[in-house]
């Protein structure tokens, strides 16, 4: 992993020096892409190999790359702002007691061996995930059943009103609809049968490469193909797609931003995404279980100077979870940086000066070791010492599960609903919340928003409770991240999206 | 080694379900991948299987560890084998050359240039090779890895960069060993003796010289060539080359045991295979060691 670290560094300073040494005129490559490019293929430059495509199996962010444009679920978020809309069902209602929820699908759809598809291959589906207790079964929580009403029509049932079903089973492509008996006919970590846009022709330690789904419902794709191509190294992939053996990457670090925005053979985008990066302390540990110590931090910390040295500008500060511009998103923000007001707090508290902390890191994610260091030294002068350790993910995890930490930074990534921003993090005992807060108010309102049907009302409730979940300090929230991508100039019908879904089906090449 | 793999921490489970998932997904998993059995267990399970041949399925992608590391196999094979040829290439004129004129400007030079490729990192090396033949000049593609037997021509131009980056590294490591090895033949008495009998440089050179600096070069050879064999993880994820390098440093990072366990076998099994090269060649290059 530090060798990763030391790559990324290395291509900062050699980019530098091409920088200096007068680069920027376009370059013409006779070099073709080699491979499967030239005939109308779009080449994407990927950061990682899927580690396997079976959707209902992986956690994995490069799988799902791929996976977006050969699966389909019932519903899918849109675009612009990630509501859900009509994908293999055309429309749903839900009953008076909200209990059950009626989908009909759409007619003339068929997966990608030729066959139609139709209410069985849902319930096949979901079954599959619910049975085998496979990756995504805890969105299931609250079903009770899934049944075949007619082939067009399919009916869940719920234990208790769940707003937000649609989130859960159309979010990303971990809910994709596979055709019935699809495990046992085929082997869903190499291949793939689904309905979406593009099949899977082949999939090798180099690149996956996709082909346009002739009969796709939503009619064929203008491209001939898609083939993702893994280059872990950015400096590698920007200069890929400067010289046109790519022709997309998600391959970009933050800290070239800048330098890429006048470049003429590229075309960047960075638009605010859905994910959030946060600060836990551990309420088990003195002397953070005290709560004037954490608002001590939460009030030494200045967001926007951490947001700057971790992401170069491409976030915005937060207090809370949910990003500005979102339905659900709360403008509470009481913390003002200022060490003065802290070292009052931490006065308050009579906690013995100084503190040490251990701050948990992970070189995966190397923004959590810059912002840990600016952390580091806004902490010092009010007398916390803070101690950055950075440690592989694996270790990561492992000491975040036992409880084996003061403190860590971590992001929550792909968040829809505003359950996926709170719900399992705050309740007490909840999957997610490692740190220990325990709040009966909290828990109250939580529970309350996530059967709550009006949404004027849920809204409401999530942000009675985000107050106390700041104040308490059960997250110290820090900011919410941009998605950043880069294109060829003229490649057009490519939407980049705030939930970080890639999806060709509509794209043209230049 | 099975319990070394398994004594570094972390979850392969966990870090395969990510961040979100229930207490059943969990438990689910741990039993299909076979972790809820007792380690000892687990040993002798994977043990008699690998003595068949089989070394288990991985974690992370469910593929057999065999087909993961026959498709990678063949592009690991090409770069060490053309960084070899390339470090030779460097290591035998530039050793060579500053051993016959010591402390000369050629030596200097020479002494200038290896110490570069030992001290340079890889990594750097590799990035502005990108970035000045694949960016400004455009000559070459960044990276990636094609077949010989699909396209030789591209075969030829992705591997160009990367043998070159981990052949000047061993070059540098090996030109020291041909230059003190050299000088040591030249300084010897049966060198002395050979000159006094009339025999001609050129003779000398090739007969007295070489042969006996000949020795060291093969074994440092060897050990250049099975390093580069176990994978070069740094240029393998620079140029995008789909070496077991990369298979190892994700199954480290996954913690994906059983790909882990056979690239480490696999390791165990080149460096040896290579020594006992190395050892045949010695008696065919020195008769003493025939007897």
């Amino acid at each position: 992993m530090r060798t990763t670290r030391l790559i990324s560094l290395g291509a900062v300073g050699a980019l530098a020096l091409s920088a200096c040494s007068g680069g920027g005129e376009s370059v013409d490559t006779g070099v073709d892409g080699g491979g499967g490019g030239g005939d109308n293929t779009l080449v994407a430059a990927v950061g990682a190999q899927p580690d396997q495509l079976d959707p209902h199996a992986t956690s994995a962010y490069p799988s799902f790359q791929v996976l977006e444009n050969v699966y389909d679920t019932l519903v899918v978020p849109s675009p612009d702002d990630l509501t859900m809309v009509p994908s293999l069902a055309e429309s749903w209602e839900t009953s008076e007691d909200g209990l059950t929820w009626t989908f009909t699908l759409r007619e003339g759809v068929t997966f990608h061996d030729g066959s139609e598809f139709d209410a069985a291959d849902v319930v096949y589906s979901y079954n599959r995930i619910m049975d085998e207790d496979l990756q995504n079964a805890y969105r299931f929580e609250n079903v009770e059943s899934v049944e075949a009403v007619d082939p067009q029509t399919v009916e869940i049932t719920v234990s208790q009103p769940t707003p937000n079903l649609p989130a859960l089973i159309g979010g990303f492509k971990g809910m994709a609809i596979l055709p019935e008996g699809a495990a046992e006919e085929y082997d869903l970590k190499t291949e793939a049968v689904g309905t979406g846009p593009f099949t899977l022709e082949s999939f090798d330690a180099s690149s996956t490469q996709l082909a346009a789904y002739e009969d796709y419902w939503g009619g064929a794709p203008e491209l001939a193909g898609v083939e993702f191509r893994y280059i872990t190294e950015p400096a590698a992939a920007l200069t890929a797609l400067e010289n046109g053996e790519v022709q997309w990457t998600d391959n970009v670090p933050p800290q070239q931003i800048e330098s890429l925005q006048g470049n003429e053979d590229v075309q960047l985008e960075s638009i605010p995404s859905v994910d959030y990066w946060y600060m836990s302390m551990n309420f088990a540990r003195e002397p953070f279980a005290d709560p004037l110590v954490r608002q001590a931090i939460a009030t030494a910390i200045d967001r926007e100077s951490v947001t700057e040295a971790a992401r170069f500008g491409a976030a915005q500060a937060n207090q809370t979870a949910i990003p500005e511009g979102n339905f659900f998103a709360s403008d509470y923000a009481p913390f003002e940086a200022d060490a003065e007001a802290a070292r009052q707090l931490l006065e308050e508290s009579g906690v013995a000066l100084p503190i040490e902390m251990g701050l948990m890191v992970t070189d995966e994610f190397p923004e959590t070791v810059t912002a840990a260091q600016v952390i580091a030294s806004q902490l010092e002068p009010i007398g916390i010492t803070v101690d950055v350790q950075t440690v592989d993910f694996a270790t990561w995890l492992d000491r975040q599960a036992q409880g084996d930490f003061d403190a860590f930074m971590l992001g929550w990534l792909g968040n829809l609903d505003p359950f996926d921003y709170y719900h399992s993090q705050h309740i007490t005992d909840g999957v997610n919340n490692y740190q220990g807060y325990s709040n009966p108010e909290v828990d109250r309102l939580l529970q309350a928003a996530s059967s709550e049907t009006d949404r004027d009302t849920r809204k409401e409730l999530y942000n009675e409770a985000v107050r106390m979940i700041v104040d308490d300090v059960s997250y110290l929230y820090l900011y919410n991240p941009n998605v950043v991508q880069a294109w060829a100039p003229g490649l057009t019908g490519y939407t980049i999206r705030p939930d970080k879904a890639i999806n060709f089906e509509d794209v043209e090449l230049p | 080694m099975f319990g070394l793999v398994h004594l570094v921490p972390g979850d392969p489970v966990r870090l395969a379900l990510g961040t979100r998932f229930s207490q059943e997904s969990y438990d689910a998993l741990r039993e299909r991948s076979g972790l809820d059995q007792p380690l000892v267990e687990q040993f002798f399970g994977w043990f008699g299987r690998a003595l068949t041949g089989d070394l288990g399925v991985s974690f992370r992608s469910g593929e057999t560890v065999t087909s993961q590391i026959a498709e990678r196999l063949p592009a690991t094979l090409t770069l060490a084998f053309a960084s070899i040829l390339v470090a030779l290439l460097i290591a035998v004129p530039l050793g060579t050359v500053s051993a016959l004129r010591p402390r000369s400007l050629v030596d200097r030079v020479a002494t200038v240039i290896s110490q570069f490729g030992i001290s340079v990192p890889d990594f750097w090396m590799g990035i502005v090779l990108i970035l000045v033949f694949a960016g400004t000049l455009g000559w070459l593609p960044s990276g990636g890895y094609v077949p010989l037997t699909e396209d030789p021509g591209a075969w030829l131009q992705r591997l160009l960069m990367p043998a070159l980056v981990t052949g000047v590294v061993s070059g540098s490591v090996i030109t020291r060993f041909v230059r003190s090895s050299v000088l040591e033949a030249l300084g010897a008495d049966h060198v002395r003796t050979a000159q006094a009998k009339g025999l001609g440089t050129r003779q000398v050179f090739t007969w007295h010289v070489l042969r006996n600096a000949l020795l060291p070069l093969v074994t440092v050879t060897g050990v250049q060539l099975a390093y580069l064999l176990s994978g070069v993880v740094v240029v393998e994820i620079v140029f995008s080359w789909p070496g077991l390098g990369q298979l190892a440093l994700q199954a480290v990072q996954a913690r994906d045991y059983p790909v882990l366990q056979g690239a480490i076998l696999l390791f165990a099994l080149v460096f040896l295979v290579i020594n006992l090269v190395v050892d045949l060649l010695y008696s065919a290059i020195d008769p003493r060691i025939r007897r």
